[in-house]
């Protein structure tokens, strides 16, 4: 798993790269910070495009990353969501707190 | 350091021994392999500087004879030998050895190696204790782990009834499991089920399973409905869990006996089922909503989904764990494959078939997550208690009130907990309800009153010394006044027995001043006395 950082404009796109779970937490931790501590963004991307799985407590993350940036008058949008993510995203119904875009899935 | 210096030459050991001495290290001397053994068991030297010839058993020998001994830690052995061939060397390293020195000993050489072999032994002896400190703390770790599952099961146990027909298991992935499968009694005929995933697993994700479980068990028992109690819950996870990301996966569900209706609230868990005898699913209910403590009390949908059941059929609940249990390849277990488990078998071989499924999937592994499984057979007939036993009798409580809007949610609470507080079993409780609320009802028919309004008196006495058959009475009126009757002869009753409650033996009369008393039989424990 590895989280890569890109800032364009006032877009902060954190890209997960295979397994989102609990492993994740202290890199995810780290880099949220980062984004949500740069004044310049407005919007923090969640880039699901190359994520293989995720957990619980990845959800979990989420949450937190969302609670954080509500109180710093960013949004958080999830792109990219596809496979077994839209699955475990749309049972949790994170639409309702999340703007989620979906990709189409390349067999 | 202590050092052993086994050699038959009295000079070479003098010669050392000073050269050890000198390095600031302690000596210990064996004129032969035989003595070295009996030195090294007593004295337990630090490192030891071996000759290979010696009478009675050479270095050889007594190198092998001391490793076996000190199996447990790694004792620096240097054969110091006259035997100049590559022979003799491979010899000792092959006898345990971990350097070979020439005879005569070049001094500078000795001292070199002591050093080396001092600094390796002391990196080894630091790992050795950090292992060593490791251990201990992974035992005193799975000792309290097992501790800690062990309290946690035994309070959980009593926030669950036994419900007819229902199967439910958990297979935690760690000792303990953040799962939560329980079943409870509710009011009026009511039994009330949840499944509930507690995000993570291990201590954290069982210490969130203890309040859910509370919450749907207290709140069960006194009668709330579940949109009541899934609102009650998010409320408590919210405040103790989302500040850590973690959040409770649920599905709730009612099954009203009586008109054979499910009502659910989903959310975050895989679909509930309802699959009939046939294999065919009549009802599927769906995460509508967000799990339980992310949104505010203020954002939260307590929305729910009913559903009549016509026909004989079974309700399943999963935790996602099932769905997600992988095999040797990664490849998941999946929804399809347990849907198509529950269709394709008869009815009562599919709580055991998917138990199966998974652990043919899983191959011998264990599951990376919590699985949990609930399976209930329905229609649910809930059998007759075969007696009502009370703890504590002779008593007498009421509660007057007038009553607005739904009266079952706003009586239900209050009599619950006064029952419970004189020993009443939950089943019992439950049962008592069931008559309160028929008692009403006839209560509202004889009123022939459309008005949502109302005063309503409710009386119950419990007596078990007035004469030999030991009873409770109900008594329901508009009024105060209304006085129960204190004894068997002042009781005006007549024997119409209630067809729907037929097996409580309960007989119900009108009295004549506009209000109706319900009597049953129970017992009262020896002693049981206020």
């Amino acid at each position: 798993m590895s989280i890569t950082l890109a800032v364009k404009d006032s877009v902060a796109t954190l890209a997960i790269d295979g397994s989102f779970d609990f492993e994740s937490h202290t890199q995810f931790r780290e880099i949220s910070r980062q984004c949500l501590s740069d004044p310049a963004v407005c919007e923090v991307q969640v880039d699901f495009d190359r994520v293989q799985y995720l957990d619980s407590s990845a959800l979990g993350m989420l949450l937190l990353l969302r609670e954080r940036a509500v109180e710093g008058h960013k949004t958080v949008s999830l792109i990219n969501v596809h496979g077994i993510s839209r699955k475990i995203i749309e049972v949790a119904n994170f639409s309702r707190l999340f703007r989620v875009l979906f990709r189409p899935d390349i067999c | 350091m202590k050092i052993l210096v086994a050699d038959d030459t009295q000079t070479n050991c003098l010669i050392v021994g000073r050269l050890i001495k000198m390095l600031g290290h302690e000596a210990v001397f064996a004129s032969n392999g035989a003595e070295a053994v009996r030195v090294f068991q007593a004295e337990t030297p630090d490192m030891v500087l071996m000759d290979v010839m010696m009478p009675e058993m050479d270095g050889y020998e007594a190198t092998r004879q001391i490793r076996a001994l000190s199996s447990d830690r790694w004792i620096p052995i240097i054969f110091l030998s006259a035997l100049n061939e590559d022979g003799a060397q491979f010899r000792g390293l092959e006898a345990g050895g971990d350097d070979y020195l020439l005879k005569p000993v070049n001094m500078e050489w000795l001292k070199a190696k002591i050093r080396s072999m001092e600094r390796v032994l002391l990196l080894q002896r630091q790992l050795t204790d950090k292992q060593i400190h490791l251990e201990r703390y992974r035992k005193a770790s799975e000792t309290s782990k097992h501790e800690a599952a062990h309290l946690l099961e035994a309070y959980m146990s009593q926030f669950s009834d036994p419900i007819p027909g229902l199967k439910t298991w958990i297979s935690p992935a760690e000792v303990m499991s953040g799962d939560v499968v329980l079943a409870a009694y509710g009011q009026h005929g009511v039994v009330n089920l949840i499944l509930a995933d507690c995000t993570g697993h291990g201590l954290a994700a069982a210490v969130t399973a203890y309040p859910v479980a509370d919450a749907f068990y207290t709140m069960s028992t006194r009668g709330f409905s579940i949109a009541r109690i899934a609102r009650e819950i998010n409320r408590k996870v919210r405040d103790i869990a989302l500040p850590f990301g973690r959040f409770v996966a649920a599905t709730l569900v009612q099954i009203d006996t009586e008109q054979n209706l499910i009502v659910a609230w989903c959310g975050g868990l895989p679909p509930a089922y309802v699959i009939d005898i046939s294999g065919r699913v009549v009802k599927q209910f769906n995460s509508s909503h967000l799990p339980l403590g992310v949104l505010s009390d203020h954002d939260f949908s307590a929305e729910v989904e009913r559903f009549q059941l016509d026909v004989p059929a079974s309700l399943y609940l999963s935790s996602d764990g099932l769905e997600e249990v992988r095999n040797r390849d990664g490849k998941f277990f999946g929804q399809e494959q347990f849907l198509n488990t529950l269709q394709k078998l008869p009815q009562d071989k599919r709580f055991h078939g998917v138990k199966e499924g998974i652990s043919q999937w899983l191959g011998g592994d264990s599951a990376h997550d919590d699985v949990s499984f609930l399976e209930l057979s329905l229609p649910l007939t809930l059998p007759a208690l075969s007696s009502y036993t009370l703890t504590v009798a002779d008593w007498r409580f009421g509660f007057s009130f007038t009553v607005v809007g739904d009266w079952r949610e706003q009586i239900s609470p209050l009599v619950v907990n006064t029952l419970r507080q004189v020993g009443m079993t939950s089943r019992f409780i439950s049962d008592v309800q069931s008559l309160l609320f028929f008692l009403i009802q006839a209560h509202f028919v004889t009123k022939k009153s459309s008005d949502m309004n109302f005063p309503l008196r409710i009386e119950f006495l419990a007596c078990s010394a007035l004469d030999a058959e030991q009873r409770l009475a109900i008594s329901i009126s508009e009024s105060d006044s209304l006085p129960l009757p204190a004894t068997k002869e002042s009781l005006p009753f007549t024997d119409v027995s209630i067809p729907k409650f037929s097996w409580l033996n309960a007989r119900i009369t009108d009295l004549s001043c506009g209000g109706v008393l319900l009597s049953m039989p129970i017992q009262c424990l020896p002693g049981a006395g206020a």
